[in-house]
Formats: C-alpha cells, structure tokens, sequence
C-alpha cells in the first residue's frame, strides 16, 4: 500500500518533521539524518540537507529538477517528548509510506501532545533546587531555602518568558533574583551557607541541552552547528555572571 | 562509604528527575533519565575514591553517561539524547564555575585564571569521555548498516 507523492508533499513532509524536530531540542544531525531519510524513502533522486540551530535548509532532486524550502527556527523550545515521538513517526513514515493526509494528521496529532501542566514545573523547580542543596553537601537549612528559591525562581522566569525578553535578560534577571533572594534568606536563618544554596538554584539555569547537543554535534562532525552552540552557552554563563555580579554590588 | 554514597545519590537522582521533568520526558524515559543522573555521580563518586586526579573521575563518569544512554536508547527505543541530557547536569562543576565567577569579581586575578583553566579542564574530560563512546558507538551503528547493504 505504498504512495506516490509528489516531490512538493515529499520536500513539505521533510521540512515540517525536520524543522519541529530541531525546535523541540533535537541534534542537528538526527535532523539532518531524518529529512534525508524520508526524502529517500520516497524515492527522490537526491537529498540535500542542512541544518543549524536556528534553521533548516533542504533541497530535493528528483528527475533533474530540484526543488527548496527552508525554515527558520525562531525559538526553541525543550520537549524532548515529541523529539521521541517525531523520531518515531519519521521511522514508520519510512517503512510505510503512508499518503500525504496521514502524515499531516500523525503530525497534528503529536503537536496536540499535552505538555505538563505550569504546576510541575514550579515542582521541578524546587525540588531541583531543593535536592541540589544537599548534593552540594549542604544541610537541613540550605534545602529549605533552595527549595523555596527555586519556587520563586520559576515565576521569575515565567515573567521574563511572557514578557518575551531576551534569552541574555532572562538569565540576567533569574540569576540576580537568586542570588538577592538567598541574601535575604540569610537574614532569617542565620549562619546560612549562602554559597550552597546560590549554586543550587543557579544549577538550574545551567543550559544542559545546549552543552550536551554542542557535544553531540561534534561527534557526528558539524563543527558548524556544535561552534554557535559553544558561542551561545558562553552568552548565557556571561549573563548568569552578570547577574551574579550587579547583585553582589547590591550586598 | 556506602552509608556516605546514599545522600548523593538520592540528591542526584531527584534533580535529574527534575530536569526530565522540564524537558518533558515521559513514563519510563523518564525513570530511566533520572537514574542516569544518578549512576553517573556514582561513577564520579567512586573513580574520585581511587585516584588522586581531579578530571579521570570527570572522564570516567562521561563515558559511563554515554554508554548509559546508548544502551537505554536502544532499550526504550527512544533517542539517546532524552537520556543524556538530564544525565549531564549531575558532572556540571557548578561550585567551580561558581567561585571562578567569584575570584573575577573580586578582582583575583590569578584566583580566577585558576579557576577557569580547571572548568575548562573539567568540561573537557566530561566532553571526550562522552565523545569517546558517543564515537564507538556510532561506528558500531554505521558498521552494522554497512553490513546489512552488502
């Protein structure tokens, strides 16, 4: 039950896998490796990908004419759920070849994914600062006042989504908030590690998926993409040291 | 030691659990992710025992993230990186990072090129440990492939 598709269907499937591949924090290998794939199962002479962090580029060759797209990822953002699950479906697409229909329908149905709700977040939050705290080999003390930083923290960084400030701001504002709150924590416990329990609020703006996708990207030789990585989590460290920095003053 | 090993360990594991949690892992994924945190610490935790060295145990511990995830991957049959992205958090040198920012505050400079040259030591031998497996792994892939072509 294998179907034709045309060279558009084919190019536009590639690209929209592809593009929500990367944006949901895939390596842009696999993005790459994906949109080759799917372009080859369905019979396309040849198959050009190229991929960034912020975009991806293909292009079909199929009886000597080529055909492009490329799209432009504004935002990323992490779910590594549906990385998983668009990993999945591009492997069924390639063994089935379903029509054109079904896949955009596959695709609307994994887009339709419930995310986890706001509250987990602010859990995960505090229990991360929470659990940091004594992985630090910090007390009884130290966790309360991680945990309830990293509880503020997340509303902090909530605001700073919603009011769509830059990547380098957000950093700027969670760090400072951390640090300022931990301070004032210090007033109400006294002889509080501070120094334990900044670092492990500040864990959580360590940007994991950045480092790790940068290593990846290396290993599987696109220097390109693994450099802007590198560049990228050293703007972020600069802005967590600024953050620290404007509040130290403060003290 | 092995009464010591216990709070790390659950500490590791719930902040790894956390940040599956963030990047919205699911079901088992995310039991497994969690546990990858974990034993990666528990990896560092005992080469750090053995050897007087401050970056082997970083080393060692990057390949056991790696080789973790690669069987996970092919066990859950879900992408490697699910696993190995939570799993590196634990191996972030956050206190070195941390009081290298502190000393170039501080204006100690000499405290500060320190400390930079032992995160970027650190980050380098959690990077090629992983690079390492990561690598075998992928020409073990490349090469079974080959050998179905054929």
């Amino acid at each position: 039950m294998s179907n034709t598709l045309s060279q558009r269907e084919v190019l536009d499937i590639a690209t929209s896998i592809g593009f929500y591949i990367l944006k949901y924090g895939g390596e842009t290998n696999r993005v790459e490796d994906t949109a080759r794939r799917l372009g080859l199962a369905y019979e396309m002479d040849e198959v050009h990908v190229f991929a960034i962090s912020s975009s991806i580029v293909i292009t079909m060759v199929k009886d000597g004419k080529s055909l492009s797209e490329t799209k432009r990822v504004i935002k990323q953002e992490t779910n590594l759920d549906r990385v998983e699950q668009f990993n999945a479906l591009s492997r069924t697409i390639c063994e089935t070849l379903p029509s054109y229909d079904e896949v955009q329908s596959n695709i609307k149905e994994i887009e339709s994914r419930s995310l986890y709700p706001f509250w987990i977040s602010v859990f995960a939050y505090s229990l991360i600062g929470g659990s940091f705290a004594i992985f630090f080999g910090g007390g009884l003390k130290e966790c309360i006042v991680s945990f309830l930083v990293g509880f503020i923290l997340r509303f902090v960084m909530h605001v700073a989504d919603k009011l769509q400030s830059p990547l380098f701001f957000a950093n700027v504002a969670g760090s400072a908030a951390t640090v300022i709150l931990v301070q004032l924590a210090a007033y109400i416990f006294p002889n509080l590690n501070t120094q334990t329990s900044t670092i492990s609020v500040l864990m959580l703006l360590v940007p994991g998926v950045l480092l790790t996708n940068c290593i990846r990207d290396f290993v599987a030789t696109d220097y390109t993409a693994g450099l802007s990585k590198i560049v990228e989590a050293i703007f972020v460290a600069s802005a967590i040291a600024l953050g620290v920095g404007v509040s130290v003053l403060w003290r | 030691m092995l009464i010591d090993m216990f709070p790390p360990f659950i500490s590791a594991l719930f902040a790894t659990f956390g940040f599956g949690l963030l990047y919205n892992i699911r079901g088992k994924n995310l039991i497994a992710a969690a546990f990858c945190g974990a034993f990666a610490w528990m990896v560092y935790l005992v080469a750090d025992h053995f050897t007087e060295s401050m970056v082997i145990p970083y080393f060692i511990s990057g390949m056991s993230i790696a080789f973790y995830s690669e069987i996970a991957a092919s066990v859950f049959k879900a992408p490697v990186t699910v696993f190995l992205i939570p799993g590196i958090i634990p191996l972030v040198p956050g206190l070195t990072i941390y009081r290298t920012m502190e000393t170039c505050l501080f204006g100690d400079v000499s405290g500060f090129a320190q400390g930079l040259v032992n995160t970027l030591k650190i980050g380098a031998a959690i990077s090629l440990g992983l690079i390492l497996i990561s690598s075998v792994f992928r020409l073990l892939r490349t090469a079974s492939k080959a050998k179905k072509t054929v």
